[in-house]
């Protein structure tokens, strides 16, 4: 078993090399088609992402919030709720840090904790709205946190262009007022030319944290049951509304976290667009790490880069939006592989039934829907479980 | 002209660019298929339509353009999550950020803004009609297929073969694929004519309505459609109603400011989303959704 399973590991990163190879060859293939030099807009990709110590920093740095809101997700989506509202959370958390920094307490670390958890309860109680709609009134998660990202952009845009609340002073633009003390997290390391925050470090801990709360907790394990199977719940005696309301809302309170993050990566002060698709891009990251809280730590590096590479690249004449064509090509591309190994699985099993009971392997069990029937010959690994394995949304 | 004249008309017009998508959604969901990429289908078909529009100069050339666009992303979400069970949400989540991506990418690249536009036919006689005439019959070309996709979309979901199986897929799959309907089939199928019609939506909105492609042009109509369709109770009716009232909050968020009449933008801008979020619980309560809604097979 333990040679398949490497065998497994080994076919899978073939073929996530080779789709992810075909995602770049088609990005610059679009570059290409619209004139612009591919070979000059890949070396800057490289450039702003990996090439100095400099640019690896500001990767890192871009990796934060991304990070930040995966961790989020995968908690959400252990419970089985589709959180999508992480770009409207991201906006309201930065809004409130912006509003705590402002109003209440600016500068000194009670100031950058303060701005910080600020957010974070922003985030929360935005996601509240999704998970008070759900709990009392059964309304879909997935409908009203797409929903409320709209709303979101629309009350920080009201927010900000009014003068008595946000509103920067001078003119009449929607933006906020910038943060007092804007670098909000102290410096871990320092060298010629870069610098990196404790953001990246604190946000790795915490995407740590997720993970043994899920797998050793009591939280954890209820989570999990109540993803898998909400009516085992409670045969388990699991509050399933209080577990689902701390659940979503600690989605949105690591949303909102990074949108705090945010804050001292874009100074200037909250517009409507501040979040710049950090939350559509930090859910993609969990997406793309199927739902694992220590994989989204790589992948959220990958995107970083192609975050801090994109900068770059409209130095090189090509629109800075390539890096979202990229990032979704890259999805695609990681979940491609995933069918050809489920297939693959499923022709072993197949192939292992056959050889137990041959005077059971006629040919109709080849067939894909008489295939559960067959997994259940196979006393070892029945295909519920297996498949139970690979998270929710496998 | 009269206020009510222009609030109607307004509101018609996107009502109308509303029901385009939600009657391709409402057949999808009626397979027991949830598309989110509905707003990837509306995008690539805006983007499409202009494109083509533009090289071409002709609007017809644009809105073939639009609904074949609308259709390609309907081949990906279908046979991806239905042919080859990748999660059907996961699937359009990916694909609505890969549309916007690849559409803001193009249009940044080039410059392409105006699109030829088509201009208002107007229907002698019928747009005379006083109060709702000018709102039905003085619109843009594109504007008319509705009269001619409504009954039909009606007709082919109660009234044909092909839409009893579909139902029947969306109820029940099991029953439905021991009785011979080849579930997966009907399904994509299904996302198919979803994405005929929600691109053509995009097409209507950019050749028809705006006259311009922009960056994230759809800016959410096509969750809005998919809420039209929840909100109608999975009916013909519930939807051109649902889709009525959307278009109504819509239209006079854009008509009242041009009749001098002040009300919050913001507010005015998210007011269809927070009318979708205030009616859910009721919709919620129903219990007229396909059994096997989003639900793999």
């Amino acid at each position: 078993m333990v040679s398949q399973r490497i065998s497994r590991v080994v076919l899978s990163a073939v073929l996530l090399a080779c789709t992810v190879t075909v995602a770049f060859l088609l990005s610059m293939a679009l570059i290409a088609l619209t004139g612009g030099s591919a070979f000059g807009a890949a070396s800057a990709m490289l450039q702003g992402g990996v090439e100095s110590t400099a640019s690896l920093m500001t990767s890192l740095q871009r990796a934060t919030p991304l990070l930040l809101v995966a961790i989020g997700t995968v908690i959400a989506g252990r419970a089985g709720l589709i959180n999508v509202g992480q770009e409207g959370q991201v906006l309201i958390g930065a809004t409130t840090g912006t509003a705590f920094g402002v109003y209440v307490i600016g500068s000194g670390w009670t100031g950058q904790a303060g701005t910080l958890l600020a957010a974070a309860i922003g985030g929360a109680a935005w996601a509240g709205i999704a998970a008070v709609l759900r709990t009392w009134a059964r309304v879909n998660e997935t409908v009203s946190t797409l929903l409320l990202n709209y709303v979101a952009v629309q009350l920080v845009s009201f927010l900000v262009s009014e003068r008595y609340l946000l509103q920067a002073p001078p003119g009449s633009q929607a933006i906020s007022q910038p943060l007092p003390a804007p670098d909000s997290l102290p410096n871990v390391l320092t060298g010629p030319g870069y610098a990196l925050t404790s953001g990246f470090i604190i946000a790795v801990l915490l995407a740590v944290a997720s993970a043994v709360l899920l797998k050793r907790s009591h939280f954890g394990f209820d989570l999990r049951v109540l993803g898998f199977n909400p009516q085992s719940a409670d045969t388990f005696g699991i509050r399933r509304n209080r577990v689902l309301i701390t659940s979503l809302m600690a989605s949105g309170a690591t949303a909102g976290l990074a949108g705090g993050a945010l804050l001292s990566i874009n100074p200037g002060g909250v517009t409507p667009t501040f979040s710049a698709n950090y939350g559509w891009d930090g859910l993609l990251v969990a997406l793309v790490a199927n739902y694992q809280p220590l994989t989204i730590i790589p992948v959220a590096l990958g995107f970083g880069i192609i975050r801090a590479g994109s900068d770059f690249v409209v130095a090189s004449g090509v629109n800075a939006t390539i890096a979202y064509v990229f990032e979704g090509l890259i999805a695609l591309a990681v979940l491609l592989p995933t069918l050809v190994l489920r297939r693959q699985v499923w022709a072993l099993r197949l192939a292992q039934a056959a050889v137990r009971r041959p005077e059971k392997a006629e040919p109709e069990q080849a067939a894909p829907g008489t295939a559960a029937g067959t997994g259940a010959a196979v006393p070892a690994t029945p295909p519920e479980i297996e498949a139970s394995r690979d998270g929710p949304h496998a | 002209m009269h206020s009510a004249t222009v609030l109607i008309g307004s509101g018609v017009t996107l009502a109308v660019l509303l029901l385009f998508a939600a009657l391709g959604e409402l057949v999808a969901e009626h397979a027991g298929t949830l598309n989110i990429s509905v707003e990837a289908m509306m995008l690539s078909g805006a983007y499409a339509a202009g494109a083509a529009a533009h090289s071409a100069s002709s609007p017809v050339a644009g809105v073939a353009a639009g609904t074949a666009a609308g259709a390609a992303v309907a081949f990906i979400q279908a046979n991806l999550s239905h042919r080859a069970k990748l999660d059907q949400f996961v699937v359009g989540l990916v694909l609505v950020i890969l549309v916007q991506g690849v559409t803001s990418f193009l249009i940044g690249a080039t410059n392409l803004t105006v699109v030829p536009g088509a201009g208002n036919l107007r229907i002698p006689g019928l747009a005379s009609i006083p109060l709702i005439g000018n709102a039905l019959f003085n619109q843009p070309w594109s504007f008319y297929a509705i009269y001619l996709v409504l009954p039909l979309i009606a007709w082919v979901l109660y009234r044909t073969r092909w839409g009893l199986e579909v139902r029947a897929s969306g109820e029940n799959p099991g029953a439905a694929r021991v009785s011979g309907v080849d579930v997966g089939r009907r399904r994509r199928g299904a996302i198919y004519v979803c994405g005929l019609l929600s691109g053509y939506a995009g097409a209507y909105l950019a050749i028809g309505i705006v006259g311009a492609v922009s960056i994230q042009m759809t800016a959410g109509q096509g969750y809005i459609a998919i809420a039209a369709v929840l909100l109608g109770g999975w009916s013909v009716r519930g939807t051109v109603l649902a889709c009525a009232i959307f278009g109504a909050v819509e239209g006079a968020a854009v008509g009242l400011p041009s009749l001098g009449v002040t009300v919050n933008s913001q507010l005015l801008t998210a007011a269809p989303y927070l009318v979708v979020l205030a009616l859910a619980p009721l919709i919620a309560r129903r219990r007229s959704q396909p059994a096997a809604l989003g639900l793999p097979m």
